[in-house]
């Protein structure tokens, strides 16, 4: 059947239906990112710095973003000349922008991926004084370590939480009495379900016979409930069994027992629970200034070289300000200014270099170098990590929050994914449409070239406007 | 949009200049908020800066809605449909901003 107005417009709206249509669907389009980036203006005008949660206006890699939009402006000008070849009946041509236009695409979700694969790789900690330290959590220590001998599991909830955190490379073999005979478990998950449906069938039945007996004879005293066994203790056949968990999920620990949150209480050992870290960055914009020398992180650090570069980059900029607002205009720096994360971030990116700075380099004496020397202080060798960062111990207490950058770690990370996972949907959509074109386009082009040629144009229209949103996306999310 | 290719092919100059000033805008952008020599207002990230920001990126996403969707030569009911999204989608925003200076919101 032939759909009318795909080629030529209609009278009334002067537009060919599939145009109308894309308009009507941008328009759509404009309502919702227009609703989110309304969201984030006012998130982020209603941030007050250094009262509310740390506002991170410089944790982007701006060369990526920007490589990012560059390669995405390209991709709008291929599309264009893409659609132009259409136009002059050319198909080779139209299929090589279109493959330009496609490699466009695929490297800036490659980019992309890139970006969100480091924000979640990467941690921030707040510490128990607001003092913020952002890195690497090393060796797997945002998680509880135990080493477990056996395992107790109240069967009627059927809930085996503890296998969850159970460290991937064991196999577990336990032992277990059930009725008084031993019996022997490789698949815990499997017997802790079993066992569930057989002991509430026992209380069903046991609550059964005791309504009968009451209904039978409601003078009588009332039956006692029969003893059934709920909980089973499942002790290791084996070595122990290792366990790294997630502290949200315990709700107890000591050195010799470890409770989750469904009951499972594992016996045995505390392998640790202090959290290795290393720092890249500290931030301390929570912390009024006159308290920032006392605050935690520094404690954690131990290391006045490290504490003095901290206080030559803030000096620095507090300079700056003071250049700005006291010598050339007569004006108090305002608190904003003094509490922004510019004055009260530091990146402690070049340790090495930072102590050479203040510490002055012994002959032969590499700062750079790894050493697992503790109790440092100035001179001293600080331990490094993979980053040839410092690396701290935080004991838990004095933990506030800990999470990965990913939209858990606070407002800006929330909107910046759904944003940007948003327009990568829209990237993904675009590539789908245009790539069908590329390759499956060639008959229905010796078909109708005009109608190939609308479709394309249909398509570069959404392309376009996946362009235009990225161009707003970039300075908001990466520069400002 | 224009009607034919040979109409077209006289902009292709044209794409590619657009195209041209899109980079630029880029680089500006990043030069303003990130090179201290275009530090506007403040030192660090400013309100002037992030005026200026918005200001190239508004530019930059003129350029693309009037030459590349071909806004500057379209059908009055495409531009009817536009003027009615844009005026709730600013809207939106302008009421967005404007609870902010809500004096109940400053109370808190």
């Amino acid at each position: 059947m032939e759909i009318p107005f795909e080629v030529k417009a209609r009278k009334d709206t002067g537009l060919w239906n599939a145009k109308l249509g894309i308009w009507l669907f941008l328009a759509s389009e404009v309502m919702l990112f227009g609703g989110l980036f309304s969201s984030y203006i006012f998130l982020r005008l209603g941030i007050e710095p250094g009262v509310d949660t740390p506002w991170p206006t410089d944790v982007q890699k701006v060369p990526l973003g920007f490589l990012n939009t560059l390669v995405l402006i390209a991709s709008s000008v291929f599309v264009v000349f893409a659609w132009l070849a259409i136009k002059e009946g050319k198909w080779k041509k139209f299929q090589a922008w279109m493959a330009a236009v496609l490699f466009c695409a695929f490297f800036f979700l490659a980019v992309k991926g890139y970006e969100y694969y480091n924000k979640f790789t990467h941690y921030g900690m707040v510490l128990v004084d607001h003092s913020v330290v952002e890195g690497v959590v090393l060796d797997n220590t945002d998680k509880i370590r135990f080493e477990g001998k056996s395992v107790t599991i109240d069967v009627t909830k059927g809930s085996v939480e503890f296998l969850k955190w159970v460290d991937k490379d064991q196999r577990l073999f336990f032992d277990v009495e059930v009725d008084g005979k031993l019996v022997s478990i490789s698949n815990v998950a499997s017997w802790a379900s079993s066992m569930r449906s057989k002991v509430n069938k026992e209380i069903a039945a046991d609550r059964s016979a005791r309504w009968a007996a009451k209904r039978k004879n409601p003078d009588a005293a009332p039956l006692k409930p029969k003893k059934i066994t709920r909980s089973y203790t499942l002790v290791s056949k084996g070595d122990p069994f290792r366990l790294s968990a997630k502290d949200s999920r315990v709700s107890a620990y000591s050195d010799k027992e470890m409770s989750f949150v469904d009951g499972n209480k594992v016996d045995g050992k505390l392998l640790g629970d202090v959290i290795k870290f290393e720092v890249h960055e500290v931030d301390l914009q929570m912390i009024p200034k006159a308290q920032q020398d006392q605050a935690l992180v520094w404690k954690l650090i131990n290391d006045s070289a490290v504490k003095a570069g901290w206080d030559d980059a803030r000096d620095e900029e507090l300079k700056k300000m003071e250049k700005y607002y006291l010598e050339d205009r007569g004006l108090p720096v305002p608190d904003k200014q003094m509490r922004s994360r510019r004055v009260n971030v530091h990146d402690l990116h070049a340790v090495g270099k930072m102590k050479d700075g203040h510490t002055g380099d012994k002959p032969g004496h590499d700062a750079h170098k790894e050493s697992k020397n503790k109790g440092h202080d100035v001179g001293a060798e600080v331990e490094v990590g993979e980053h040839h960062q410092i690396v701290i111990e935080v004991p838990r207490e004095q933990k506030r929050f800990l999470s990965n950058h990913g939209p858990a770690y606070g407002t800006y990370y929330a909107i910046y994914f759904t944003m940007t996972g948003l327009h990568g949907l829209h990237v993904i959509g675009g590539i789908v449409v245009l790539g069908y074109f590329m390759f499956f386009g060639k008959a229905l082009f010796l078909k109708n070239p005009e109608h190939m040629a609308n479709r394309v144009e249909v398509a570069g229209l959404f392309w376009h406007f996946v362009d235009l949103v990225w161009i707003f996306l970039f300075p908001i999310m990466y520069l400002f | 949009m224009a009607d034919s290719a040979e109409e077209i092919a006289k902009h292709k100059k044209a794409y590619w200049i657009v195209g041209a000033f899109l980079f630029a805008g880029t680089v500006i952008t990043v030069a303003v908020a990130r090179l201290e020599f275009f530090d506007l207002g403040a030192p660090g990230i400013s309100a002037m800066d992030v005026i200026m920001g918005l200001l190239i990126a508004t530019v930059k996403s003129t350029l693309v809605a009037l030459i590349f969707m071909h806004l500057n030569h379209e059908k009055g009911l495409i531009y009817k449909i536009l003027v009615f999204t844009c005026y709730f989608a600013f809207g939106m925003i302008v009421l967005m901003v404007y609870s902010l200076l809500d004096p109940i919101h400053a109370a808190f």
